[in-house]
């Protein structure tokens, strides 16, 4: 019921009066005293003087026609990207269709109530009748998350700019805003993640046998492995050893947990997601396996490395997902996860202060991991160079917190 | 006077300049029509030359614009300026409020503009309308005023898309980071401009507006404000409708068909009245002849009233709606016991009537007039003469005679002097009597003309009339009636007025042409009062009417229907107008409802008897037409849809059109190129060229036809066909000469 209810609302046209109508009311209304001789006189004013207050108000009431007929011979569709990054502009598509045989000028289209996005709007000055047209909207995504989208209003101001015609159309679509990415300052991923192999190459066909080098021959080496070439000119043969490289891993640890809710500290929590989320990118794009490990309020989630678009989007999501977590501490993430699984990865611990961090994990996932990097708020700034515009933004807030 | 150029983007993304253009002219069109309202042309040559400035800068994309400074000095010595005319000159503040509101558009048109000035100068503009509408009500000032509105409309809308479309270019440029070229920014809001559009939704706009305007106008309560005036009551003095009559000095009259008054006539009792002859109504009175001039002598001073009130009795009731021009004279017919209307009138001590000059605001007087229908009863004739006693004994009216003169209305009337010598008792009787046979002389041995020689200046008018020339018009006839009479020792007066011919009456209404104005004698009793005496025949033909004298006749009718039933619309006709709607549906339903039982009646006859009458015959050949006219207008409506379609389809692309691709196409097919889904014809067209080594240019000319005419909605030429034809046959012999 109270969906029907919902979906007649938003099917309505509802009409306001602008502030030139406003005024325009009232100066009809003074006209039209004036004309009828109130309250001043007996007689009536000159003739046509009621023709233009008529005038006046016809055009009141013909702007109410028009736009309402314009508003409904449309409709409007909205065409959006399904992720974002934070701080990016974004294009929108609105694309309108004009149903019915009428001219249609003056469309405004904007999103309603949207939380995190600014100025999505489009425009459309003429559609002719029967035709279909894509206004574009930009906007920026100020904040990080989940956007639903759902209802996009559909106004009018033509002919006069008296009144605004709208109507809202239901269009429910949800935007995911990652986190603004940043620049990485430090080379934080450790290449030569490589097993040495015995210097036969792998039995199986089409392996990623690669050429390691060069190495003096052994007595229990088999002589088909010698290089020749290169052994004519040496006293001692060499034999060629080849490689077969482990792929490269990345574990991204967030700690996500913290008691501490004033700004500056949720300036530097939404820092660190900037920060894991700038990392994961770049650790992706280079074609490392990458994998993530943090909590939310309601649990821990464990992204288990992989590679590619899908989990690329996976990982940036849960980035985007993150709430106020102060229940699951980093142990508590890490409680669950054997360290056996950091084995040859590396692995990258990001949390507001490395005290916190218990020794015995810290010491366990470093004898697991092939290399572990701790990054907090004191050496953040050291690798990470963040987004401009989240720093301009965040930063007069953060002093005055420090300030209070 | 700096200028300054307009930026591309508010050239390209704005449309600036054609939202200038309008604005311009509709400043100029409001400084136009209150110039016409008030009648004065300095402001309309100022505003006529800032707006030139201004427009011949804005054809050649430019700003005209002056310092903010300047702009508020001037502002400043324009409220100097409505001071004065206010306070100092002493003009009406209305005057000076619209000259302000005038010289503040000048002002503003050498500002450099935003959309705020804009609204400003649309809002002033709208004042201005409002002004003008309030000091004037003529139909020049309306027509101005109704292509005010209509320009006023289209420049506010496209004001509207003009402020959309700077908003939507403003939040477009917000959100990029570098600046871009105005079109790529405005991808999205640059359109071609909707012209079209505008200018049918103008007309839908007007009808509105327009439809509000007479609505309001026809429904809105007005007030009538008639003041009752009786014999005696006072009121302003004024002069006009000739307070000199000249005699011998124009000798060519033109008859006017411009409406001169509407006369609504019925008796009291709602009855029609229906006079035997013509209605003579009555205007200027004159007693005084010299010099062959007619003259008045009394002092208009005001008749004192008789201490009774006048007795009852059958009364015509003369609602008189009459252009202000023939002002301060009020015409009615005679005797006139009370007058009704919106300002004060005054009767003259020798029976004239006058209204106020303000008696009204348009250019319409509307009065009511009550007079006793003839003939008069006794205590109507006992109250007449006690009237004449309280203004004073009609006194003799003073006319120079010449002896020939004289001497022939002695010999025409001799007899009757005779008798009246003899007989004092039967002296009223037998005046009439003389007057009456000198009227008949006159009208047997004179001939109507309006075509006349001018008289000597010596000459005596009546003598040159009656032994020279022997021809004349109403004035002649009368002045000649009149003088004779006098001559004879009987009361009479020179009368101007009005006669109505019974053929001018529509319905209970006369209207009055100004060449129905006439002059006649009247000739007063103390038995009879006064009495109507004409001695003018009927006929006489005025002078040739030209086209331009058409032309002016009919401007002059349309201003008075205008000053009648538009700048005159008042309670009585809002009154009128309401009784004449209901009445129409009144009968209306009427016919309705005797038809739909004559119907009935029919049809139970039809269904009881298999009578088939006469109504229902009509019913049947009226349900037969309706069917036909909805079946007509189907048709129309389909065979427009089917012209449509066909146009649509010409407009588009007739297969054999595109013959030539197809042949192309299989052409290259049939010599081993293989065509690929995936590639446009251009592609294909490019990759068969480097494969089978033909002229790339002639299958790319080839293609670009193919899409002009598939996808430009070009309408193809038989030339353009053949040559494509041709140039895939030469395609096809080089092709085939290879193998």
């Amino acid at each position: 019921m109270a969906a029907k209810r919902a979906s007649r609302r938003a099917r309505t046209i509802t009409f306001r009066l602008t502030r030139g109508g406003w005024l325009f009311l009232v100066l009809s209304f003074l006209l039209g005293a004036t004309a009828g001789g109130y309250p001043f006189r007996s007689y009536s004013g000159p003739p046509l003087t009621f023709v233009v207050f008529g005038g006046m108000m016809g055009a009141i009431l013909v702007s109410g026609i028009l736009a309402r007929r314009i508003i409904a011979a449309v409709v409007v569709r909205r065409h959006v990207p399904s992720r974002v990054w934070q701080n990016q502009t974004v294009h929108l598509g609105y694309v309108l269709k004009n149903l019915r045989r009428r001219h249609c000028l003056d469309l405004h289209i904007d999103e309603q109530a949207p939380e995190g996005i600014e100025g999505a709007a489009g425009y459309c000055v003429y559609l002719p009748p029967r035709s279909a047209f894509r206004a574009g909207g930009r906007f920026l995504a100020r904040r990080r998350g989940r956007v639903k989208l759902d209802r996009i209003r559909l106004s009018t101001r033509f002919p006069f700019s008296l009144l605004t015609a709208g109507k809202e159309h239901s269009d429910p679509a949800s935007l995911v805003i990652w986190p603004a990415r940043g620049k990485l300052k430090a080379q934080l991923l450790c290449r030569g993640a490589v097993e040495s192999s015995s210097a036969a190459p792998s039995p199986a066909m089409g392996g990623q046998d690669e050429f390691f080098g060069l190495r003096e021959y052994r007595p229990d080496d088999n002589p088909r492995w010698i290089h020749w070439r290169r052994s004519a000119a040496r006293k001692t043969p060499v034999v060629r050893e080849m490689s077969k490289p482990l792929p490269e891993i990345l574990w991204v640890i967030l700690d996500t947990c913290g008691e501490d809710l004033s700004e500056s500290a949720m300036f530097q929590r939404e820092k660190m997601l900037r920060f894991a989320a700038t990392l994961i990118e770049h650790a992706l794009v280079r074609g490392y396996k990458v994998g993530l490990l943090l909590a939310y309020a309601a649990g821990r989630a464990v992204h288990h490395p992989s590679a590619g678009r899908a989990h690329r989007n996976k990982l940036l999501d849960a980035l985007a997902d993150v709430d106020v977590n102060r229940e699951h501490s980093l142990a508590d993430v890490l409680a669950g996860e054997s360290p056996g699984q950091f084995s040859q990865s590396q692995v990258i611990m990001i949390l507001p202060d490395a005290a916190r961090i218990n020794s015995g994990v810290r010491t366990a996932v470093r004898a697991a991991c092939r290399h572990l990097t701790v990054i907090d708020e004191k050496n953040i700034d050291r690798v990470f160079e963040d987004d401009a515009l989240s720093e301009s933004q965040e930063a007069p807030a953060a002093e005055e917190s420090a300030c209070h | 006077m700096p200028l300054r150029s307009f930026t591309t983007a508010e050239v390209v993304l704005t449309g600036r300049r054609r939202f200038e253009y309008p604005l311009m002219i509709l400043v100029w069109l409001g400084v136009l029509s209150f110039s016409v309202a008030e009648g004065t042309w300095f402001y309309f040559l100022a505003g006529t030359a800032a707006v030139g400035v201004n427009l011949w800068a804005v054809r050649r994309r430019k700003e005209v614009y002056v310092g903010r400074l300047l702009v508020n000095v001037a502002v400043c010595l324009a409220t100097l300026i409505l001071l004065l005319e206010v306070f100092s000159i002493g003009l009406s503040p209305l005057v000076a409020l619209g000259h302000y509101l005038i010289l503040i558009q000048l002002c503003k048109l050498f500002e450099r503009k935003s959309n705020r000035d804009y609204v400003q100068l649309l809002v002033l503009s709208l004042l201005l309308l409002v002004a003008s509408s309030l000091i004037s009500a003529n139909y020049v000032s309306a027509i101005l005023m109704l292509t005010h509105l209509a320009l006023a409309s289209y420049t506010t809308m496209v004001f509207t898309l003009k402020r959309s479309l700077d908003a939507a270019a403003e939040a477009t440029l917000a959100s990029e980071t570098g600046p871009l070229a105005p079109q790529r920014v405005a991808w999205n809001v640059i359109r071609a401009w909707p012209g079209r559009a505008l200018r049918r939704r103008l007309g839908h706009v007007m009808i509105g507006i327009l439809a509000g305007g007479v609505v309001m106008f026809l429904v809105t309560p007005r007030t009538s404000a008639q003041r009752q005036a009786g014999p005696g009551q006072g009121g302003w003095s004024v002069s006009g409708f000739g307070e000199v009559i000249r005699l011998g000095e124009v000798s060519e009259i033109y008859l006017s068909d411009a409406v001169a008054m509407r006369v609504r006539m019925q008796m009291d009792d709602g009855s029609d009245f229906v006079p035997k002859s013509g209605v003579y109504l009555r205007g200027k009175i004159f007693d005084r002849y010299s010099r062959s001039r007619w003259l008045k002598s009394g002092d208009g001073e005001p008749r004192r009233s008789p201490a009774v009130g006048p007795p009852g009795g059958a009364r015509v009731v003369q609602q008189v709606s009459m252009s202000r021009s023939l002002q301060p004279t009020v015409f009615a017919m005679h005797p006139l016991v009370l007058i009704k209307a919106d300002g004060r009138v005054r009767f003259l001590a020798n029976g004239e009537i006058v209204s106020s000059p303000t008696i009204q605001s348009g250019n319409i007087v509307r009065y009511t007039a009550f007079s006793w229908a003839r003939p008069l009863t006794e205590q109507q004739l006992r109250y007449l003469r006690q009237a004449q006693l309280a203004a004073g004994e009609p006194a003799m009216a003073t006319v120079e005679t010449t002896p020939r003169l004289r001497q022939l209305a002695r010999d025409l009337c001799e007899d009757l002097l005779d008798k009246r010598r003899r007989n004092p008792a039967r002296r009223d009787e037998l005046d009439i009597a003389i007057a009456r046979r000198i009227a008949d002389h006159l009208r047997r041995r004179y001939e109507y003309s309006l075509r006349l020689k001018p008289k000597k200046p010596d000459d005596d008018a009546n003598d040159y009339f009656l032994f020279d020339m022997k021809r004349g018009h109403c004035e002649y006839f009368a002045s000649a009636l009149t003088a004779m009479c006098s001559s004879l020792d009987i009361r009479v007066r020179w009368v101007a007025g009005f006669h109505v011919d019974p053929s001018s009456r529509r319905g209970d209404t006369y209207v009055v042409r100004q060449r129905d104005a006439h002059a006649w004698t009247e000739v007063y009793t103390p038995s009879t009062d006064w009495v109507i005496v004409d001695a003018t025949p009927s006929g006489g033909r005025g002078a040739e009417s030209s086209t331009w004298s058409w032309w002016r006749d009919f401007w002059k009718n349309l201003e008075f229907l205008w000053d009648e039933n538009v700048a005159g619309y008042d309670s009585t006709i809002q009154r009128r107008l309401l009784d004449g709607v209901v009445g129409f549906f009144r009968s209306s339903w009427r016919v309705v409802a005797d038809t739909a039982r004559a119907i009935r009646r029919s049809m139970v006859n039809f269904l009881a008897s298999g009578d088939v009458d006469r109504v229902m015959v009509r019913f049947m050949a009226g349900i037969g037409a309706l069917g036909g006219l909805i079946g007509g207008i189907l048709l129309i409506r389909l065979a427009r849809r089917h012209v449509r379609r066909r146009r649509r389809s010409n407009a588009g692309l007739a297969l054999e059109h595109i013959r030539f691709v197809r042949r192309l196409f299989a052409l290259l097919e049939a010599h081993g190129y293989r065509i690929v889904p995936a590639q446009t014809p251009m592609e294909a067209a490019g990759a068969a060229a480097k494969t089978l080594n033909l002229p790339k240019d002639t299958l790319a000319s080839l293609v670009e036809l193919y899409y002009r005419l598939r996808w430009g909605r070009c309408r193809p030429e038989q030339s353009q066909i053949h040559g494509a034809e041709q140039q895939v046959a030469d395609l096809a012999k080089t092709l085939t000469g290879r193998k």
